[in-house]
């Protein structure tokens, strides 16, 4: 019977092509202001590595002597020396102590390229293998040129393209500031979504454009107070850096991958034992109080959807009710006016359910259509807050098959619950009243 | 077939009761050719909904082949009309933007015939009609006549046992109400029960039995000459 539906159905919608039209449109333009809102917040809050996410945690250190904010929350990085200690630990598989710099990158032969100012991510050997960054060309560097602090890097690809025209670089050298530094790997295109292991307001920006180990920044003594956030709850003896290294002042982010709960047990005794070792030491003052802040809770607490783009949801959400109110009317006029075929159906057979079944599928098809044409509207939508916010991440504004799944079946459902009052009033009438009118 | 016992209906209009049928008693055998006659308003058509399961009774007992009807649910009422019954209507009431065939095989969609014994079904209506070679054309391409036609193909599309029509010519002139008359006796002499309301007098007596709605009280009017099929 659904392919005879079907049929009846466009004929039914071909029949009355205006209030065909003025359905869809209500459909779709909600459809279309929803799914454009709730694609950019649901790519924001979607698990950026979900394989491992359960395994992440950010460490958190209460190295204070004062109470920080609520009592309950702590700053999101820790101290230098703090990070030192940290990854003397070999519970956790991977550790890694995350920093930022920006520095002036050239080419040492290539004299025609005009040097860029690049921001820099200071970081330590885990890194590439904790976050699963795919390479181009080379690899990571090892723990031991970690620990060294040589003059190495890896460039993202883009970096790679503007520096060495695309071509396998490992090996080849290039100017950070005043010094040479030796490319070890080149990323493949690595862009997580949400950018987790990094400060919060830079969630939806773009990696760094070129990785150097942790330590050859503290070596080099290259420090940028624009891109980290940088807690001096305790002033440092001076300006130097070496006074900043030794200070209470919190400008690392450190993450660690357990891979168990029983890891997970050993890894917060281990920093709670850090702790009262410094307690001892005169640091620590406040209380033992350390976190390690599973990621899915840190992209929370941090509230990396903000809360403008859970109200604009739900403003699109409510506009959508409104659309499909204004549509529900028009399904009550239409099934008014085929009131007379209704009841000739029923007069000839068609039972209740028959009816319903019916019209459900002319109410599916209106539906498909809405959700296919509101996807064209989210679409557009979502091109112009791309164009608009350019400095945001692209894949922000992109729908993935879910989504579109997801839109269409929205749509349909969406118009079947708006439009089953109408049709189940239209097949309880009795079929005599209806028979009059057609 | 038929039986109705003190069966009446009355309908309300918030505290007003309008008694649309008194309480009478009929039976109807099948193969019957029944006229039921009577002025404008005086309850005709509510009986034949009530008789055709459009519509239920207030109150009394109405069996159809040995059913009360009261106990039946929708869905079974619904198998009811579109096995036992056919309905023929003033206004033909076919759907424009289908097609003669479509039309015709509306009812034997509910009943869940395959294409084929569907196909086969419009045709032999279509050809008893007379249409069968018009079969794509629309209703509007058609004349009233025509029109009354293939409403007729549609309620004996599906072998009833019974046609309830409902002023099948009050629409049409009188040499179409004629050809309509002429099909709905060839339908009954095959053996369907045909139930017919009419105001035509005329027309009336070409059926076996003649039944007089008054005031929404029933009673026999006369016995016509015609035997029964």
């Amino acid at each position: 019977m659904y392919p005879y539906y079907f049929k009846l159905a466009l004929i039914s919608l071909r029949k009355t092509p205006m209030l065909s039209l003025l359905m869809v449109m209500m459909i779709a333009i909600g459809i279309g202001a929803t799914m454009t809102t709730y694609t950019v917040s649901y790519m924001m809050s979607k698990d950026p590595i979900p394989n491992k996410s359960a395994h992440l945690f950010q460490v958190q250190l209460d190295s204070m002597d004062e109470i920080y904010g609520d009592g309950k929350t702590l700053p999101t990085m820790i101290s230098y020396q703090d990070a030192q200690a940290l990854l003397d630990s070999d519970v956790p598989k991977y550790q890694v102590a995350i920093a930022a710099i920006q520095q002036r990158v050239s080419h040492e032969a290539n004299r025609h390229l005009t040097p860029k100012s690049l921001k820099v991510r200071t970081t330590t050997s885990d890194f590439f293998s904790m976050f699963e960054t795919p390479f181009l060309y080379g690899s990571g560097w090892s723990k031991q040129d970690g620990k060294d602090a040589a003059q190495i890097a890896v460039l993202s690809k883009e970096t790679n393209s503007w520096l060495f025209n695309g071509e396998n670089s490992v090996g080849k050298t290039f100017k950070l500031g005043a010094d040479t530094y030796r490319v070890v790997g080149v990323l493949d295109s690595w862009d997580p979504l949400p950018k987790y292991y990094a400060l919060p307001h830079t969630a939806f920006t773009k990696p760094h454009d070129l990785f150097i180990p942790f330590n050859t920044q503290v070596k080099n003594e290259l420090f940028s107070q624009k891109l980290v956030s940088n807690y001096c709850w305790k002033k440092p003896d001076d300006e130097s850096f070496s006074s900043l290294l030794t200070s209470e002042c919190m400008w690392v982010i450190f993450w660690v991958e357990l891979p168990s709960k029983k890891i997970h047990q050993q890894y917060q005794s281990f920093i709670d034992n850090h702790a009262l070792v410094q307690q001892s030491l005169g640091r620590f003052q406040n209380r033992i109080y350390n976190k390690l802040v599973p990621l899915k809770q840190y992209l929370i607490d941090e509230e990396v959807v903000s809360d403008d783009s859970k109200m604009a949801v739900w403003l699109a959400a409510l506009f959508l009710v409104v659309c499909l109110l204004n549509c529900m009317s028009l399904m009550i006029a239409k099934f008014h006016a085929k009131a007379g075929e209704v009841g000739l159906r029923r007069a000839i057979g068609a039972s209740q359910q028959d009816i319903i079944k019916q019209f459900s599928i002319e109410l599916s098809v209106v539906g498909t259509v809405g959700g296919l044409l509101g996807l064209l509207f989210a679409k557009i939508g979502l091109i112009s807050a791309a164009n608009t916010y350019s400095y945001l991440h692209s894949d922000l504004m992109q729908m993935n098959a879910p989504l579109i799944i997801g839109t269409v079946v929205l749509a349909v459902i969406s118009s079947l619950t708006f439009g089953l009052y109408p049709i189940i009033r239209a097949s309880q009438m009795q079929p005599s009243s209806q028979l009059k009118s057609l | 077939m038929l039986v109705m016992k003190s069966l009446a209906k009355a309908f309300y209009t918030d505290d007003i009761k309008t008694q649309a049928l008194h309480p009478f008693d009929l039976t109807i055998q099948q193969g019957e050719f029944v006229s039921i006659i009577g002025p404008s308003g005086s309850g005709k058509t509510t009986f034949l909904n009530i008789a055709g399961l459009l519509e239920t009774h207030s109150s009394g007992l109405y069996t159809l082949d040995g059913k009360d009807v009261a106990e039946l649910s929708d869905k079974q009422k619904s198998a009811y009309r579109n096995e036992k019954i056919g309905f023929v209507f003033q206004s033909f009431n076919l759907i424009p933007e289908l097609t003669l065939y479509d039309n015709v095989d509306m009812p034997l969609r509910y009943r869940r015939f395959n294409r084929e014994q569907r196909h086969q079904r419009i045709m032999q209506a279509l050809e008893q009609i007379g249409l069968a070679t018009r079969k794509d054309h629309y209703p509007t391409q058609l004349s009233g006549g025509q029109q009354q036609r293939v409403a007729i193909a549609r309620a004996i599309a599906g072998t009833p046992t019974v046609i309830f029509a409902d002023e099948p010519t009050g629409n049409l002139d009188s040499k179409m109400a004629q050809g309509i008359m002429s099909l709905l006796k060839d339908i009954n002499t095959s053996g369907t029960s045909v139930i017919m309301v009419t105001h035509d007098n005329t027309q009336a007596t070409q059926a076996n039995r003649v039944i007089q709605i008054k005031d929404g009280q029933l009673s026999e009017y006369s016995q016509s000459q015609q035997a029964i099929a």
